[in-house]
């Protein structure tokens, strides 16, 4: 089984501190939240070196370190390009539905990647990943883009109706 | 992110909803794929039993704390006293489909081993699959007295598919797919 948590964390609501003293202050809240965290941690490093057998630390390690090189360099950075480029080059009526059209199929392509490259396909188990998984997202895809024309073409329409 | 979220929900969740399984665009199983209309998580070619769950040579044995031990065959088994029910196998994979099974219940089986009504018994069932973490599974006393828990040998009707656990395998309610042990070989009561 593989782990398909989505590793785009949601962009960071900045530094909370848990302490209504400022952002300097750092209350009781912190500390609790400090400690539960670090505990969750390190019992899931002791669970993962304890089955190793199941889990393959490298691997887990390389996952868990490579999303978040991964999220930084690639997916911020394309993040911050089409940002850019909508806001330079499409009218407001435009941007927004084309924005959800691209967030939306950004976030399909990534969790629907496993399936579509065939990452679990197993000869002998004709149950595993039993669809034509890039058929299906292209029909996905085509839906999300069909809704962002309807969506743009709304928008322009003359007020006043 | 919420609509994205959303349209993976509704086009994954098909996998243990079933009236949705035709929008489970993107799960890594349907509930209707698979040998006898039922997925499979390990397949036997993988496990490695293929030989020993079709050779005239197999036996269920029943031993450990009981007073008759049982050395049984597939005739001896489809001999026995059949049970039925309608349970599903619920994969920790995220998919689940019920069928109608049939089968020798367990209850019943520990009865003819001269097992007690004690209280405090259990069944540790073994497959032929020899390595893995799952290859056996234990039923406490509350499962193991259960009409419901059956060594399986029928899947809808039909015998069932060498992946499905062929010549035995066993089913009870509420226990997670994985302990849901197939090509059983061995019940050690303690």
């Amino acid at each position: 089984m593989t782990a398909q948590e989505d590793p785009v964390a949601p962009a960071g609501t900045g530094h909370d501190d848990g302490a209504p003293g400022g952002p300097s202050g750092r209350g009781a809240l912190f500390w609790i939240g400090l400690a539960a965290g670090w505990a969750v941690i390190v019992w899931s490093v002791v669970g993962a070196m304890g089955d190793s057998i199941d889990t393959n630390p490298p691997h887990l390690a390389a996952w868990v370190l490579g999303t978040l090189v991964v999220h930084d360099a690639v997916w911020a950075t394309g993040v911050v390009l089409a940002g850019w480029v909508t806001a330079r080059r499409l009218t407001p009526a435009v941007r927004v539905p084309v924005r959800v059209g691209l967030a939306t199929s950004a976030l399909l392509a990534l969790l629907t990647w496993p399936q579509v490259r065939g990452y679990g396909e197993r000869p002998a188990t004709p149950s595993a990943l039993p669809l034509d998984y890039a058929r299906n997202a292209a029909v996905a895809f085509g839906v999300i883009w069909v809704a962002v024309a309807v969506s743009v073409a709304l928008r322009r329409r003359p007020t006043g109706m | 992110v919420a609509g994205a979220a959303a349209a993976l929900t509704l086009t994954t969740v098909g996998q243990t909803v079933g009236p949705l399984r035709h929008l489970a665009f993107f799960a890594p199983r349907r509930p209707d794929r698979g040998p006898q209309g039922v997925p499979v998580n390990r397949a036997a070619i993988e496990a490695g039993v293929v030989d020993r769950a079709t050779a005239s040579s197999y036996r269920l044995d029943v031993e450990g704390a009981v007073t008759r031990p049982l050395s049984l065959t597939l005739s001896d088994l489809q001999g026995l006293a059949q049970r039925e029910a309608t349970l599903p196998i619920s994969c920790v994979e995220g998919w689940s489909a019920t069928a109608r099974w049939r089968g020798v219940g367990v209850g019943d089986l520990l009865a003819l081993a001269g097992v007690g009504e004690r209280r405090d018994v259990e069944v540790e069932v073994h497959s032929l699959e020899e390595g893995g973490a799952y290859n056996r599974s234990v039923l406490n006393h509350w499962h193991a007295r259960d009409r419901d828990t059956l060594l399986a040998l029928e899947l809808g009707g039909e015998p069932l598919h060498l992946d499905h656990g062929f010549p035995l395998r066993l089913i009870g309610p509420n226990r997670p797919g994985v302990h849901q042990t197939k090509w059983v070989t061995r019940l050690v009561v303690r």
